[in-house]
């Protein structure tokens, strides 16, 4: 079921009029009539979860927000996308720009924001044409008349930190995009030390619909923790890859197997990753989780930014799981040591292991640094490094033994 | 243990050690130690201290040398020489740092 989408996918921009066509911005001219009040009682109401990753309730940050005295605000719209292999948000901005620019503007409105940033990554072209486009059909419009808030570009660095919320604040203050240690959160003092929303693209795409069906109707459809639908994105592996909208609580058999068409070739799964490299693998035979994140963190994992990855039967998870650390010992901003350590360390436990140089002693120290580690540093990474390798020597040992007793990839 | 001939001197080329000189400390330490056979001068990976760059690591004599500046390497390489340790560099980092890096250096990690 679409909820955001159009059940016929397109290639190219939707335009004013085809939005409009399917009742677009009929969320914000309702917005603009009501009581700011009730267009942040609604989104608390609807139960939106943000979709980049954390799942925080979108609602308490308007309410955090409403209930500021400073009346010197602001949105963020979050189009870093950093995350290896993310794709919804690139999907949104370039095919459907009046929907993320309609959530963005109504809860600009409903929060009193007085300037909203779009922040999108530097490398998405298509991505800021695609907005630039649609801003200035709405410029001819009239939907804007009268509006009193300025709008900027600003181009997102591509350093996967860049894409946290509090770094995207710095790059916005012209500085490196380097996370500030929470709290204070953003809503509290973000850019420029005042408050600020700083809400991912999908996110704020979902403000139209629930403010034009209302909250009831948005439950309706997912799970009671996580009402609505989420983008989900299959790569290339894939025998049909691309942007899938899903209610939450899918069975993710459903996304792999009947959507995807499962792995090219036919291949069998050994591990799935749920939601990018920053979250834990699971066992490749629990295909019916729900899509969800409750239920992904009961499985011991998380939904994270909802890209999923399978690996395949004859992949060895050392070399994997090495991948991504190295992934993360190369992002890692630098800023707090726990983090240069924990993730440097575990890229050379993982290549003494790769070699056959290690044995039992060495592979236990994976979740002695991870323990080190857990609860410093400024930003999520320092716990998104850890999760994929823990889950890997949990989940799949025998790999590991193969190349400890020097016999190499199982 | 790492290494059951060789005192190894490990010296940070994380980042912030760098930016405070790891670099050349690691070049003058080699060059100090080029002709004896039972000290190896090598980088390692960070050791977590970074608030305290640059660091050095002599093991398995567990000497945790912090804040070390160029000018005090004739005192660390005379130090080892003798079997001796520069006390008021030494040992400044938090123990539970300390003990946590050489638990992995006892295992190989490094």
């Amino acid at each position: 079921m679409n909820l955001l989408l159009p059940t016929k996918k397109r290639n190219g921009r939707e335009g004013l009029q085809d939005y409009r066509n399917r009742k677009g911005y009929e969320g914000w001219r309702l917005a603009r009539d009501q009581e700011p009040g009730k267009t942040v009682q609604a989104i608390v109401d609807s139960g939106l979860r943000g979709r980049g990753g954390a799942a925080f309730p979108a609602g308490r940050k308007w309410q955090l927000l409403s209930q500021k005295a400073t009346k010197t605000r602001f949105l963020v719209v979050n189009g870093g996308e950093d995350e290896p292999g993310s794709f919804k948000d690139r999907y949104l901005m370039e095919h459907y720009p009046h929907l993320v620019l309609e959530g963005a503007f109504i809860a600009a409105f409903a929060l009193d924001v007085g300037q909203i940033f779009l922040y999108v990554n530097e490398s998405f072209d298509a991505s800021q044409r695609s907005l630039k486009e649609a801003l200035e059909e709405l410029a001819t419009s009239g939907l804007l008349d009268g509006l009193e808030i300025k709008l900027d570009f600003f181009s997102a660095p591509q350093d996967y930190v860049a894409g946290e919320d509090t770094a995207a604040l710095e790059v916005l203050e012209g500085k490196p995009p380097i996370p500030r240690k929470k709290p204070p959160y953003p809503v509290e003092s973000g850019y420029q030390g005042c408050p600020t929303v700083v809400h991912n693209v999908e996110t704020l795409a979902n403000v139209p619909l629930i403010v034009r069906e209302g909250p009831e109707s948005y439950r309706n459809i997912g799970t009671p923790d996580s009402p609505g639908t989420m983008l989900f994105y299959l790569n290339e592996e894939f025998e049909h890859p691309g942007v899938y909208e899903l209610p939450f609580g899918t069975p993710l058999r459903y996304l792999v197997e009947v959507l995807g068409g499962g792995l090219k070739g036919g291949k069998g799964i050994k591990a799935i990753l749920p939601g990018g490299p920053s979250t834990a693998f699971l066992p490749g035979e629990l295909l019916d989780v729900g899509l969800e994140p409750k239920a992904l963190v009961e499985a011991g994992s998380i939904l994270g930014c909802g890209n999923v990855r399978l690996i395949p039967e004859e992949a060895c998870m050392v070399e994997v799981t090495l991948e991504i650390a190295e992934f993360f010992a190369r992002e890692s901003c630098g800023k707090c040591p726990q983090c240069s350590m924990e993730t440097n360390a575990f890229v050379t436990i993982l290549k003494k292991i790769q070699a056959g140089e290690g044995d039992s002693a060495m592979l236990e120290q994976i979740e002695n640094v991870a323990n080190f580690s857990r609860g410093k540093g400024d930003c999520g990474l320092i716990h998104m490094a850890a999760a994929p390798v823990l889950s890997a020597v949990q989940h799949f040992p025998a790999d590991f033994e193969a190349h400890l007793e020097g016999r190499g990839c199982p | 243990m790492a290494t059951e001939e060789k005192t190894l001197i490990l010296v940070c080329q994380n980042s912030d050690c760098k930016l405070k000189g790891s670099e050349e400390i690691m070049v003058r330490l080699q060059e100090a130690f080029a002709d004896n056979e039972g000290i190896e001068v090598c980088p390692y990976m960070c050791f977590g201290t970074c608030e305290r760059a640059p660091n050095i690591v002599i093991y398995p004599q567990r000497q945790w040398y912090s804040d070390v500046d160029a000018s005090d390497l004739p005192e660390i390489v005379e130090a080892l020489q003798n079997g001796s340790r520069v006390e008021r560099i030494c040992d400044q980092v938090d123990e539970g740092a300390r003990d946590f890096i050489y638990t992995l250096l006892d295992v190989g990690i490094y």
